[in-house]
């Protein structure tokens, strides 16, 4: 359904200085598949999902969806005609919400680009929405102001969904929302997902909550990918030594496995990380970094069924 | 041995347009020396607010200390004078925040503000306290400290600026930190490493830790003791393993169960905790939690219950733990059975 081919996006940081947020991705989402995105700030998770949502343009690279090229730039008009292609949630559901517009004002924008007309129409739909989230209809005239972040992100799903769109992308959903209401959106994405037959891209920093969520797990770093693969296979046998690092740092609610914990390798801050070398983007706080590791990048290769690593410790090959 | 802190019955209320607001409706806790308690609740739980009281910090007004006692190494605390806190605060108690950009001021460079601490409560003079400052800055992980100090923390990366508000707090080597999320707005890999310092740092110096949190991850991973607030009250309170091998409260099993299963090898469906915490400015009747449990009784909705103990050291605010009430699967037992 999805097909991005070595898209690119940097930002300038003034005097000169450019980040390169995403640094030649690839990657592939199949027709109602889930596919989680993972990484720390900085991997540029954010960014890849905001350029395959056209928020932002692309430097280089491809995005297909449904074998059409997406244009690098988007004008008003492809927001409206993509509007039932993809949709995106954002994390922060008090800033992505016009403060000034009720309820029923956000979800009729959204119905409106997915091509419904007419005031009762609207409203109907509307209120079909916030029951579908777990919302009632007398919450149609109020403003965001007056919901919990939970009951925000439940309107911000609600407003995404609104045009019907084929693919969600999902920004850090979760992660402004309190442990008992991230289940509940967790869940409630689960059940949206299978009544409309949606595809996702669930962009999250939590490995263990996006293994919960997701078919395949894409694990970012600097801009690119380092790991890909089946949600639950990378999460048990991590393969590259980010990855790793990932699983090992995650404190788990287990104070019998925490108390005989090994600590981790010191692997300092990406602060300290230094500027990118020509090799492995990740050498620079790898534990298991060799001199070779610093010349060339490695490149992602499949390494057993359907698990793709970019690291030169699983290339078997000979190095050139 | 004595409680390096002790806390009993604390009440807060703020004065709100909408009403008062009862945002602490009775913490009871203690710390020991070298021991770390972890309190640990949603957001509007109370937790923070308990302690910003603790430390003289409750705007007042709008904020006000309502009941209560908090005793540090045997001193009251509630009813000490503005100049009196100000000569406990950073030397016998400091805190660390979310935040520290916020904390730190960015005019001053890195080593003057950790050096700051040091000439008022240790009355270094102007060259020791630089040396102590970069000694600290060494200690707690930061790499060329010397040069790190003369930087502005606008610099620093979030777990650098950690680094250094907690050089801060150990400078004037207090019996007692309270941490208020002081991972929760770094990435994992940094939190780690946060974390793994300040147990190494508690097991070096002996001092007293009140962790603030949301996560039962890091709960497992540093506390020795935990107390869990709900609506404004302490609702189970136990010794970390037992908190995670017998909850004994219905608030603390929904929250596990909220959360990814910690096995890799396990992987169970998800089980959101209905609906949202009560409104403290009508504080509910009877137990805060009973219209999202699933054991609420009628009870449960007409009077609060009071703490039942449940073992050593381990009491839970819940009327399924009174002798008449029917066992329930999945809580602590009166017996020490589950």
């Amino acid at each position: 359904m999805l097909r991005v081919e070595q898209l690119r996006k940097s930002f300038r940081l003034g005097r000169g200085r450019t980040i390169q947020a995403v640094d030649g991705v690839s990657l592939t989402l199949a027709s109602g598949e889930v596919l989680g995105l993972v990484g720390e700030s900085g991997s540029g998770k954010s960014t890849l999902g905001r350029t395959i949502a056209g928020l932002l343009p692309r430097d280089g690279g491809q995005v297909f969806f449904e074998g059409q090229p997406l244009p690098r730039q988007y004008r008003t008009t492809d927001f409206r005609r993509l509007a039932r292609a993809i949709q995106m949630v954002f994390q922060d559901p008090f800033g992505s919400l016009n403060p000034r517009a009720t309820v029923l004002k956000i979800l009729a924008e959204g119905l409106e680009a997915g091509g419904l007309r007419g005031r009762e129409v609207l409203r109907r739909e509307a209120a079909g929405w916030l029951e579908r989230v777990g919302l009632a209809p007398e919450h149609l005239s109020r403003y965001p102001h007056e919901f919990s972040g939970g009951q925000r992100q439940r309107i911000g799903i609600a407003r995404a969904l609104a045009p019907r769109p084929r693919l969600l992308i999902c920004d850090e959903p979760i992660s402004a929302l309190d442990v008992s209401v991230q289940a509940q959106i967790v869940t409630l994405l689960g059940t949206l997902r299978q009544s409309m037959g949606l595809t996702l891209l669930f962009i999250a920093h939590d490995l263990a909550m996006v293994r919960h969520v997701a078919d395949r797990m894409a694990v970012m770093y600097r801009g690119g990918i380092v790991e890909i693969g089946p949600a639950d296979a990378v999460f048990r046998t991590p393969l590259h030594p980010y990855t790793r690092l990932l699983i090992a740092a995650n404190p788990l609610p287990d104070p019998v496995r925490e108390r005989t914990r090994l600590p981790l390798p010191p692997v300092g801050d990406l602060a300290d990380a230094g500027a990118p070398v020509p090799g492995c983007r990740f050498a620079g706080r790898c534990p298991e970094a060799a001199p070779a590791c610093r010349q060339t990048p490695p490149p992602l290769r499949e390494v057993t069924d359907g698990r793709w690593v970019g690291c030169w410790h699983h290339v078997t090959e000979p190095r050139r | 041995m004595n409680p390096v802190l002790e806390v009993t019955g604390l009440e807060v209320a703020f004065a709100t347009p909408g009403g008062t607001v009862q945002a602490v409706r009775g913490l009871d806790c203690r710390v020991l020396r070298g021991q770390t308690l972890a309190v640990v609740g949603e957001s509007g739980c109370g937790k923070s607010t308990a302690m910003q009281a603790v430390m003289g910090l409750i705007p007042s007004p709008p904020g006000r200390i309502t009941g209560g006692q908090a005793r540090l190494n045997g001193r009251s605390l509630l009813d000490l004078s503005p100049r009196q806190l100000d000569r406990i605060r950073g030397r016998e108690m400091t805190m660390i925040f979310q935040d520290p950009m916020s904390a730190l001021n960015p005019t001053l460079t890195i080593g003057q503000q950790v050096a700051e601490p040091l000439r008022m409560h240790r009355g270094l003079g102007h060259s020791a306290a630089w040396r102590q400052a970069v000694a600290l800055l060494e200690q707690t992980g930061i790499a060329a400290a010397e040069r790190r100090a003369r930087q502005y923390p606008h610099v620093f990366s979030g777990g650098m600026l950690q680094r250094t508000m907690i050089a801060m707090a150990l400078a004037a080597q207090p019996s007692l930190l309270i941490a208020d999320e002081p991972t929760s707005a770094l990435d994992v890999t940094i939190q780690a490493q946060i974390l793994d310092l300040l147990a190494s740092l508690q097991r070096q110096r002996g001092m007293a830790i009140v962790l603030i949190t949301h996560d039962l991850g890091v709960v497992a991973r540093l506390a020795h003791r935990v107390a869990v607030m709900y609506a404004g009250l302490v609702v189970e309170s136990a010794p970390v393993e037992a908190l995670f091998a017998h909850p004994g409260h219905p608030y603390t099993v929904g929250l596990r169960q909220a959360l990814p299963d910690p096995d890799p090898g396990e992987k169970r469906p998800l089980q959101p905790i209905p609906g949202a915490p009560p409104n403290l400015s009508d504080p509910p009747a009877g137990c805060g939690y009973a219209p999202r449990c699933p054991h609420a009784m009628r009870l449960c909705r007409d009077r609060p219950p009071p703490l039942f103990e449940l073992g050593p050291d381990h009491q839970a605010r819940c009327w399924l733990h009174h002798p008449q009430a029917p066992r329930r699967s999945g809580l602590q037992n009166r017996d020490g059975g589950s």
